[in-house]
């Protein structure tokens, strides 16, 4: 039971601060409208018919009868909101909100007729003036109502349509990151077991060949080395890469592991500065903003990217790789917001990467924008290009 | 205590984690075939060793780094907790020695790191696993050899005698073997070591081994040669 009524909650929660919002609606169309009336209606009164003839004073200033009037028309409007807001005609049917317009209507032709006549600005002699006071106030009642439920329907209707479009966009992320996690399952797989099995029986294979070789005399000895180089050269670069294609298995001890295990294996021709906040980083992972090995992934393949573009196209002999953990950029108002995850590579190349229209940054800025992150490339202080890539936490 | 001692007379007691049955058949008995060694447990995974391997009956233990159901370096600092004397040595089907760098720098006495092919001939691995055994790092010699000092790291600042010091150490090599290996008397690679650890900024400060550390820089601030 309890735990149900925990999970309504929120739903519940929303339905009412939904109907406070719409009460309020009500509520202030209704006395905004209903007061603009009320002053014209008495501005009006005092222009065309004069200061009029039910005047307590028939020789005062026509200023002070019309703030009189003004002021209780005010009096009738507000009553007229306060009923509104009360009435919740906004969630009715047709004929309940009718009955609710037409209950309003009268109470504030009444009051309104009551009012004037307390305050000597009608008397009950001249009843087809006391009618038409009265009318006129229900007729405007019953409008400015009008005009505050249609109001508010419109902003319901807005509000749901808004609604369904986020909620739309939710299951569309949600569907899309669970693609994302079973292909990365699937890969993850395939990759292990070539980096494992695989691997083990290329090695057990060659230690076998290994043997056979000394046995045998030395021409066919030869010929098996051969063989047992070229198997090693199969394991250690084809299957490896292939493995490495579909998985970096270094990601699962953290990013800063694959990030190190990939600059690990550049030649030793190239300069490499690799930098990471790790203490920052680890507290991250300590307060649960870790980054996840799908977005970790993500930010090891960018700097595969950078660093395949800067060596391949760029002819870079210097790389700069800096791991950082931005503070969160959330507004006051809004949940508190992840932490930023900012890898910058630099290089001394030639420069000139670019983002293009479907090249691998392209496509690696369209995932980074799925998780809120970006891409972007500049001049580097080296020389070369500076790409950085942006990325929140889990 | 006495365990350098016991490790000079005893014989080293193996414990192998390995989850690739015919490859752990093939080193147990490559293995028991050297006197001074003998494999006291094994298992075939993360789950397995941990049900079952005592640490504190072992002196070094050769741990796949992949296994099946787990990361055999979380499992080696496991079993390194319970029992702080115990060796490790890594091994991989492929070169992912920089996993190294991984392990806490205070931790990191006694673990070594051989490639499965290396593993496979002798006296690489027995070599390996009595420079473990006496708490030395011991890196692949074979993939050591196709490293090269990266371009702007201290290494590359090295004398040409000093580096080849730093290259033996980082094999796991005491000194008296280094001195043997190069033609040159002990003292001299001393010296060598003293201004291989003055240039990289270590010191012997009891909290941490220089000699290993320097074996990790080693790794660290090398590359791959271009192929």
């Amino acid at each position: 039971m309890s735990s149900n009524a925990e999970q309504a909650s929120p739903a519940a929660a929303e339905e009412q601060a939904d109907r406070l919002s719409d009460r309020n609606t009500v509520f202030l169309v209704t006395a905004v409208a209903g007061a603009v009336f009320g002053v014209l209606a008495s501005t009006q009164a005092i222009i065309v018919f004069g200061v009029g003839t039910a005047a307590p004073d028939p020789s005062g200033e026509p200023v002070g009868s019309l703030l009189l009037r003004i002021a209780v028309n005010l009096a009738t409007v507000a009553l007229i909101a306060l009923l509104a807001r009360a009435s919740g005609a906004e969630r009715r049917e047709l004929p309940g909100r009718i009955g609710a317009i037409a209950a309003l209507a009268v109470s504030g032709g009444v009051f309104r007729a009551a009012v004037q006549l307390a305050f000597g600005l009608l008397s009950l002699g001249n009843l087809p003036a006391v009618i038409a006071e009265a009318g006129s106030a229900a007729v405007v009642a019953s409008v400015v109502m009008t005009l505050a439920v249609l109001v508010t329907d419109a902003r319901r209707r807005l509000r749901e349509t808004e609604r369904a479009r986020a909620r739309q966009r939710l299951l569309a992320i949600a569907a899309l990151e669970s693609l994302r996690s079973e292909e990365l399952r699937v890969r993850r797989q395939v990759a292990d077991s070539l980096h494992g099995s695989v691997q083990n029986a290329f090695v057990v294979l060659a230690a076998q060949l290994e043997g056979i070789a000394r046995r045998v005399p030395a021409p066919e000895a030869e010929e098996l080395s051969a063989v047992i180089r070229r198997l090693d050269v199969l394991r250690e670069q084809e299957v490896r890469s292939l493995s490495r294609a579909l998985y970096p298995a270094e990601i699962r001890r953290g990013v800063v592991a694959a990030l190190r295990a990939l600059l690990g294996r550049l030649p030793a021709s190239i300069e490499v500065e690799f930098t990471a906040d790790e203490d920052r980083l680890r507290q991250a992972q300590g307060i649960g903003a870790a980054l996840g090995q799908e977005r970790g992934i993500l930010l090891v393949r960018v700097a595969e990217e950078a660093l395949s573009n800067a060596l391949r196209h760029g002819g870079a002999g210097h790389v700069r790789l800096v791991l950082s953990l931005a503070p969160p950029q959330g507004t006051a108002q809004s949940a508190p917001a992840a932490p930023v995850y900012c890898l910058v590579f630099e290089d001394d190349g030639s420069g000139g990467a670019v983002i293009g229209e479907t090249g691998g940054l392209a496509r690696l800025r369209e995932q980074l924008a799925l998780y809120g992150g970006g891409l972007r490339v500049q001049p580097s202080e080296l020389g070369g290009s500076r790409i950085e890539a942006r990325l929140p936490a889990s | 205590m006495d365990e350098d001692g016991s490790v000079g007379r005893a014989r080293i007691r193996l414990g192998i984690v390995e989850d690739q049955p015919l490859y752990r058949q093939m080193l147990t008995t490559l293995l028991d075939s050297v006197s001074d060694l003998t494999v006291v447990a094994s298992a075939g995974g993360v789950a397995e060793a941990d049900a079952s391997l005592d640490a504190s009956g072992l002196d070094v233990a050769l741990l796949d780094i992949q296994l099946g159901d787990g990361d055999g370096i979380e499992l080696g600092r496991r079993l390194r907790a319970a029992n702080p004397e115990l060796g490790i040595v890594l091994l991989s089907a492929v070169d992912a020695m920089h996993t190294l760098l991984e392990i806490p720098r205070g931790e990191l006495r006694a673990w070594s790191y051989l490639s499965k092919s290396s593993a496979l001939s002798a006296p690489a691995l027995v070599a390996a696993i009595r420079a473990t055994a006496q708490g030395r790092t011991a890196l692949d010699p074979a993939l050591l050899q196709t490293r090269r000092p990266r371009r702007g790291s201290v290494v590359e600042t090295l004398g040409d005698r000093q580096r080849e010091v730093l290259a033996l150490l980082a094999q796991g090599l005491s000194n008296t073997a280094i001195a043997e290996r190069m033609g040159i008397a002990p003292r001299t690679v001393d010296n060598h070591l003293n201004a291989v650890y003055a240039a990289l900024g270590l010191r012997a400060d009891g909290l941490r081994n220089p000699r290993v550390e320097a074996a990790i820089r080693y790794l660290e601030e090398t590359g791959v040669i271009e192929r």
